[in-house]
């Protein structure tokens, strides 16, 4: 008559019989998390695609020095040194105003003979400065562009200074909004499965009483409970990212086309973040409904 | 969680058991006694005389205000919660309100007490069926518990007790609401449970129950013990 078997099938059973009674606060707390994870994600997405642009436009990133005239090489030498001392300048490029028409005409292709009746002159020589990409926030290159206007003969420094600066500002709003909505998504995980935990134990009250009378095992009565937030934070999760991936595969390939001159080639979360938030978020969940079991079971 | 080796030739001895509820409610003085495996207690005694609340104090759903109860040889009041659970397993209880799952059907409220510790599915069919037929409950076994008389209700509650064949049964009021046909069923079954080994504590003031039964009877009144059919002397 002592006979026992693994719990774990009538554990299973019992989680089965919890959620057909409590199964439209569950959809809804799915729906809840999966919402939270989508939009959640979806920032991160773009923030991370963003940053992806920014490191990708920084390497063709260079400042360009126009100068009153030409310069003989002994002169060119003793510049190029005065603009490394600034450091971590990884290439400076003299042209001279010859080799600016010849690469201003290739440009021009078929249209070339609009230059016909004109020498090199128009075009003033300049020197190109590569900065090193420990060298890219735009307060650091605009002291980079100051100093560069110290230098002699320099009659101005070109570079996409105030693209640069938006650019930048949009990023940081962009880190923002991801940080925000990380911590209202783990918030919003906190407060929904809390809350259906204690509605379907309050729905379960009664039987609760009675499992305990009956001499149920604590975990006999809460696993069934914390399975609903793993299921709930889980499903939740995984539908989210799977609704990114699918909004991702309709939008995020198109703009993928080679019509923005391939300066933007989006990307998808990289696996381990999409496993992260997942496992994050189910694991929250988890520790969510866990608190409110134990909290209910203590008294 | 050490349950091989009785300490104990007792199964429940309870000792100057007192019990004062809020705020100087006295259900319960002095009370003494002793139950060994396989015997049939009778409680009897007035409404409010203490019966309940001495199974009450017995299973620790109370706790008492004076004296001890030792279950199984270990004292009640030392248990840990996690192994007092383990411990309810083998104690069955039919109590006085029922408390049985309204929603739940017949054969479903009387496996829970298995299924809690863990029996095997083929068994809790077998065990579940033959106690409802014992008690008469064949054709509800389908039925919700909401759907039942009070006095199958009262079966049902005695067959969940009876269900994992527990140590200790204690049966508050069992025949309560019964005619005298299913109080006997109730009756042979409590001794077929005492014939494998069980002790039946029950509560009843319905004398028919136990007269001329040759079983035990305690009297309480007004939370004393007034009668002992076995120290008759005592008292
Ligand atoms: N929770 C409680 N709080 C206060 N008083 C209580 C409580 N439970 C029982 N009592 C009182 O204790 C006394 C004994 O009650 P108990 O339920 O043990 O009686 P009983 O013998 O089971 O009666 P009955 O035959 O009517 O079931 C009664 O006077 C009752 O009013
Ligand atoms: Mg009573």
């Amino acid at each position: 008559m002592k006979k026992r078997t693994n719990p774990i099938p009538q554990i299973l059973r019992q989680t089965g019989s919890n959620l057909a009674k409590t199964w439209p606060t569950q959809i809804m707390g799915l729906f809840t998390v999966m919402l939270a994870v989508l939009i959640f994600s979806f920032f991160l997405l773009v923030h991370l695609n963003m940053l992806a642009t920014g490191a990708r436009l920084g390497e063709e990133l260079r400042l360009t020095v126009y100068l009153e005239r030409e310069i003989e090489p002994p002169l060119m030498a003793r510049l190029e040194q005065q603009i490394r001392q600034f450091g971590d300048i990884a290439e400076v490029r003299y042209t001279s105003r010859q080799e600016a028409f010849a690469r201003f005409a290739d440009q021009l292709g078929e249209e070339r003979d609009i230059l016909d009746n004109l020498g090199p002159e128009f075009l003033p020589p300049s020197i190109e400065v590569t900065p090193k990409p420990s060298l890219r926030s735009p307060d650091d290159l605009e002291r980079l562009a100051a100093h560069l206007l110290t230098l002699p003969d320099t009659t101005r420094v070109q570079y996409g200074r105030e693209w640069l600066r938006r650019f930048s500002a949009f990023n940081r709003v962009l880190q923002a909004v991801v940080l925000i909505s990380g911590v209202l998504l783990i918030l919003n995980m906190i407060f929904t499965i809390s809350h259906s935990t204690r509605l379907a134990m309050a729905a379960r009250r009664e039987e609760i009483e009675i499992l305990r009378l009956l001499g149920a095992s604590r975990s006999y009565i809460s696993i069934p409970f914390v399975a609903e937030g793993l299921l709930q934070g889980g499903l939740g999760s995984g539908l989210g990212m799977a609704a990114l991936w699918l909004f991702y595969q309709r939008i995020g390939n198109p703009v993928n086309d080679p019509g923005l001159l391939g300066l933007f080639t989006p990307s998808f979360l990289p696996l381990p973040v999409t496993a992260g938030i997942i496992v994050g978020g189910t694991l929250l969940c988890v520790v969510s409904s866990l608190l409110v079991v134990n909290k209910a079971l203590r008294i | 969680m050490n349950n091989s080796v009785p300490v104990s030739d007792f199964t429940v001895e309870c000792l100057k058991l007192g019990k004062t509820y809020p705020p100087d409610i006295t259900a319960l003085q002095n009370v003494s006694l002793t139950a060994a495996p396989g015997e049939i207690l009778f409680v009897t005694g007035v409404s409010g005389a203490g019966k309940s609340t001495l199974l009450k104090l017995i299973c620790r759903r109370e706790s008492p205000s004076g004296g001890m109860v030792m279950l199984f040889g270990q004292n009640l009041a030392r248990i840990g919660s996690a192994e007092m659970q383990l411990i309810r397993r083998r104690i069955g209880v039919a109590y006085q309100d029922f408390r049985l799952l309204p929603d739940l059907s017949v054969m479903h409220n009387v496996a829970m007490a298995m299924e809690v510790d863990y029996r095997p599915r083929r068994l809790i069919r077998q065990r579940v069926g033959r106690l409802l037929e014992q008690l008469g409950l064949t054709d509800k076994e389908r039925r919700p518990v909401s759907d039942l008389s009070l006095g199958e209700q009262q079966r049902v509650a005695v067959a969940r007790a009876a269900a994992n064949q527990p140590a200790l049964l204690l049966a508050d009021e069992p025949t309560g609401n019964l005619d005298e046909k299913s109080g006997a069923l109730v009756m042979a079954l409590f001794r077929e449970l005492a014939a494998a080994g069980t002790t039946v504590i029950a509560a009843t003031h319905d004398e028919k129950l136990h007269r001329d039964s040759g079983h035990q009877v305690l009297r309480l009144e007004r939370g004393c013990l007034v009668e002992d059919t076995r120290h008759e002397k005592a008292y």
